[in-house]
């Protein structure tokens, strides 16, 4: 399956606002896809999907606060630019704490918003490369065997072979093996390495 | 024989400083952490905080957004150049959105506006210092 390229997701209760704004990113070559309400994005959402959210504060029914709420409850990575009519400071930062990329006051230059949106993709693409990166330290780590998983956990506490062939009761020789076959499977090219990549893999999120 | 007392107050308190040129500002949020247990430290400037800082590395800063010889997101900035990250608060008297996005965009905890600032500093303040004030609401 051909993966769809990275979307502006427009999001504004404005007939006019939406087709606007559509014009606007296509004139710069952005794909967009535009919704009439919030719910409307939750009810077709597809976290696979590559891009950005552009959302306005305000709309009747499901608010944008609400709908950036409801997506971290899911945990979904979609990096979002707010949009509002009305400047209020607690609901930017509120948005702001809650992971916004940015906040931006009508009416904005064009210019500004395609900007912010940029960085909103660029975001996008940084944390989808962070979460291919996890997916494959933690496909590695599954191929240890049990024995392997167990030496993998001790190296990474810092503990010596000799100290773990003493808490698994076995040979520093065999602790030797697995670890290099740890290290080999790993992919690791040291034990920092080694350290970061099981760092990496127990991220959240 | 127990080797503490309750009624003794921690040397070793964690440290807050607040930065505002205005005196009246800095002795309300001196009164307010130090009740949250907190010892506090004002500075009207932020070269004279920061003059102060090697000497002790607070756990919370909470500044004025317009320092008279700063901006509080140039001192936040300040900070982490030297690579303290330190979680900021700023205040701001004449809020406005631009100015509290870039904030948060620098890495602000909070933004908070003048003058009602006591329950949002708590809120931001009390779990840095561990400090349970129940659910907020």
């Amino acid at each position: 399956m051909k993966e769809k390229p990275a979307t502006v997701f427009v999001v504004d209760d404005d007939d006019a606002v939406r087709t606007s704004l559509r014009l606007l990113l296509k004139s710069v070559g952005l794909p967009v896809e535009t919704f009439a309400s919030a719910q409307e994005v939750l009810d077709g959402f597809d976290a696979e999907r590559a891009g950005c959210l552009v959302l306005d504060i305000r709309m009747p029914g499901m608010s944008g606060l609400e709908l950036q709420q409801r997506l971290n409850e899911i945990h979904a990575i979609v990096p979002i630019v707010f949009i509002t009519g009305h400047g209020d400071v607690p609901m930017a930062v509120e948005a702001m704490q809650h992971g916004a990329v940015d906040f931006i006051q009508k009416p904005f230059r064009d210019q500004d918003l395609i900007d912010r949106i940029n960085q909103a993709l660029e975001k996008d693409r940084d944390n989808r490369a962070g979460l291919k990166e996890r997916d494959a330290i933690r496909r590695r780590m599954q191929q240890l065997t049990p024995r392997e998983r167990e030496v993998l956990d001790l190296v990474t506490q810092g503990k010596a072979n000799k100290v773990i062939a003493g808490d698994l009761n076995v040979s520093q020789r065999t602790v030797e093996i697995h670890r290099a076959r740890v290290m080999e499977k790993m992919g690791a090219s040291s034990l920092a390495h080694l350290v970061r990549m099981v760092i990496e893999a127990d991220r959240t999120s | 024989m127990s080797s503490c007392e309750a009624t003794v107050i921690p040397t070793s308190a964690p440290l807050v400083c607040v930065v505002d040129p205005d005196a009246a500002v800095r002795r309300s949020v001196t009164v307010l952490l130090r009740a949250l247990g907190a010892a506090v430290e004002g500075y009207a400037t932020a070269h004279d905080f920061l003059a102060h800082l090697p000497q002790a590395v607070p756990v919370c800063v909470v500044t004025e957004s317009e320092l008279p010889d700063m901006s509080g997101v140039a001192l936040l900035q300040e900070l982490k150049a030297r690579g303290l990250g330190i979680p900021t608060i700023l205040l701001s008297h004449d809020a406005d959105v631009t100015h509290a996005v870039a904030a948060m965009r620098a890495g602000a905890l909070d933004y908070i506006e003048k003058p009602y600032i006591d329950r949002a500093l708590v809120t931001q303040v009390a779990p840095i210092l561990d400090v349970d004030v129940g659910r907020p609401h």
